[in-house]
């Protein structure tokens, strides 16, 4: 759907279309940028995950109230 | 008769319970303001005044039997038009469910009935709780009380106004993105979003479940306090509440309000992004509030934290695929009973890859592990504003579903909706007003279940700013 940064809009349209919804293009230009603000934020902050790292360690950690990891 | 614009919900509550107050008294004169306000900031969708009259005549039969008093005995609320009762329409804010009748009833709307809250209505709110300005295409925009051609904020927006111009002492509202603590800023009261999981979201009308929680909006942190009470804690009917107990949290607010209750607590401000190009008035109202709470003993220091506007950013890869999976039948058969702008966020939804998606799921844990480790080690709370810049006026925000909409919606959710991602417990206190005399707010941020400290520190503040929350004169 990108090459980097980039939305390839036709791409974007084949995709929300082959889900059932019409899209106009107005509509497809406010998709692609707030597609582009995601994939520049997703570049910064992703890389870093690890590969061990499951979707529950999120939950597990807020329902610990996180106290070791803020210690002061 | 007492004009309840001059109660909070706490003296109302008491002044029922030991018999200086008749709790039908109360309600007519909650129906009266209603009937002088409801013509121009539109904040009710539905009114049961009856059902409200019927509810207040049993408190009073109740207090004069000497029965035992529920915290809320008498107390009227109303609540944004999302939580279902069973057998009640709940619109959503939406023409697509404008007729929908649910069968079974939220938790949080059976809490308050336990507690003896009297139900005056539901509140105008976004289109299904998408939308932090208060238009709604469907039912009209809500009007800010403070003045009319402004924003109430939303999405929680009939809540914002209600509570605001003392039309009843409390309403519940949802927060996705800054859904309470936004209306709560922009219209002058007191907001909380509570820890994700805090707060059951059986029977309300779901927007993100990675992302929603319910809050409660007053004109006092001790009325807040005490809502939070009555709605906090496990339910079996939500496999996402947390088991933790819930406290009292009203317990300790005494002496927080006493000088230097606030001796050992850290302060933290960040040192990136939540400030950035704030305008002058709003950086002067913050700094002022953050003086009366050094003044209270609280130390205050600058604190690292990272990259929370890309986090902002990648909330939306949560955020709209999973609202666009909720909504997918409905933008499938009905794309033409949705508003411009909402029809044009849910699509957002169906262009973020599942790959994505699961990531920023995964990458959660990480950037909150990072968040307390770099941050909340060096402090107890994080100070920020929840706008960075004075409430808009609608005219300003009246965008549609144009390019230009998730650049001026961002702005508006910028300092809220990171605290959605990382799940954190948010309070938005009013700190005064900016020179267009619209109210504005700190927002004080805790770590995991920290709701307790947030109310002593907002407390803390109401006692030593001197600042009770007022009314807009209509």
């Amino acid at each position: 759907m990108s090459a980097g940064n980039e939305i390839d809009k036709a791409a974007l349209r084949e995709v929300v279309v082959q889900s059932g919804v019409s899209v106009t293009s107005a509509e497809l230009d406010a998709l692609a940028g707030s597609l582009e603000r995601i994939q520049a934020a997703a570049l910064i902050l992703l890389r870093p995950i690890s590969f061990d790292e499951p979707p529950e360690a999120f939950h597990r950690l807020l329902e610990g109230d996180g106290a070791d990891e803020a210690d002061r | 008769m007492i004009d309840p614009a001059t109660l909070t919900l706490r003296e109302a509550a008491s002044a029922i319970a030991q018999g200086r107050l008749r709790a039908e008294a109360l309600v007519e004169a909650c129906l009266d303001r209603i009937e002088r306000w409801q013509p121009a900031l539109n904040c009710f969708i539905r009114i049961t005044a009856e059902a409200a009259r019927n509810q207040a005549r049993a408190a009073d039969r109740a207090v004069k039997a000497g029965h035992p008093l529920p915290p809320l005995h008498g107390v009227p609320l109303a609540h944004k038009d999302m939580f279902y009762r069973a057998g009640e329409i709940c619109t959503c804010g939406a023409k697509i469910r404008a007729d929908f009748i649910p069968d079974h009833t939220a938790t949080v709307l059976s809490r308050l009935d336990a507690a003896g809250a009297v139900e005056l209505g539901r509140l105008n709110m976004a289109e299904f709780a998408m939308g932090p300005t208060g238009y709604n295409d469907h039912f009209g925009r809500t009007r800010n009380p403070w003045n009319l051609e402004y924003i109430t904020g939303g999405s929680s927006s009939g809540s914002g106004a209600a509570v605001a111009a003392g039309l009843v002492f409390g309403a519940l509202g949802s927060d996705t993105g800054g859904s309470v603590r936004l209306p709560a800023a922009a219209c002058g009261v007191v907001g909380i979003k509570p820890t994700l999981g805090r707060v059951s979201r059986y029977g309300a009308m779901p927007l993100s479940h990675s992302l929603d929680c319910i809050g409660v909006l007053a004109r006092s942190v001790g009325d807040c306090a005490r809502l939070l009470s009555v709605i906090a804690g496990a339910d079996g009917n939500d496999g996402a509440s947390s088991s933790r107990p819930a406290p009292d949290y009203e317990r300790g607010l005494n002496e927080a309000a006493t000088p230097g209750s606030l001796a050992g607590v850290v302060i933290g401000v960040p040192d990136r992004y939540y400030y950035d190009g704030i305008d002058r008035g709003v950086a002067d109202l913050l700094a002022a509030s953050r003086a009366v709470l050094e003044k209270q003993g609280a130390k205050i220091v600058d604190v690292p934290v990272g990259d929370h506007g890309a986090i902002n950013d990648l909330s939306n890869a949560i955020l709209w695929p999973e609202a666009a999976a909720l909504h997918l039948p409905w933008l499938r058969d009905r794309p033409q009973d949705y508003s411009e702008q909402v029809r044009a966020r849910l699509l957002v939804g169906l262009g973020v890859p599942a790959t994505l998606y699961l990531e920023a799921v995964r990458a959660r844990a990480g950037l909150l592990r990072h968040l307390l480790r770099e941050t909340f080690s060096k402090c107890d709370v994080l100070h920020v504003p929840v706008l960075r810049q004075p409430v808009p006026t609608a005219k300003e925000t009246d965008i549609g579903g144009s390019a230009a909409m998730s650049q001026i919606l961002g702005r508006i959710v910028a300092n809220t909706r990171p605290f959605n991602f990382f799940g954190l417990p948010g309070l938005a206190v009013p700190v005064g007003f900016t020179q267009n005399g619209l109210p504005q707010a700190m927002q004080l941020v805790g770590r995991p279940f920290d709701e307790p400290l947030l109310f002593r520190v907002g407390a803390a503040y109401e006692a030593g700013s001197g600042r009770r929350t007022t009314l807009p004169q209509i």
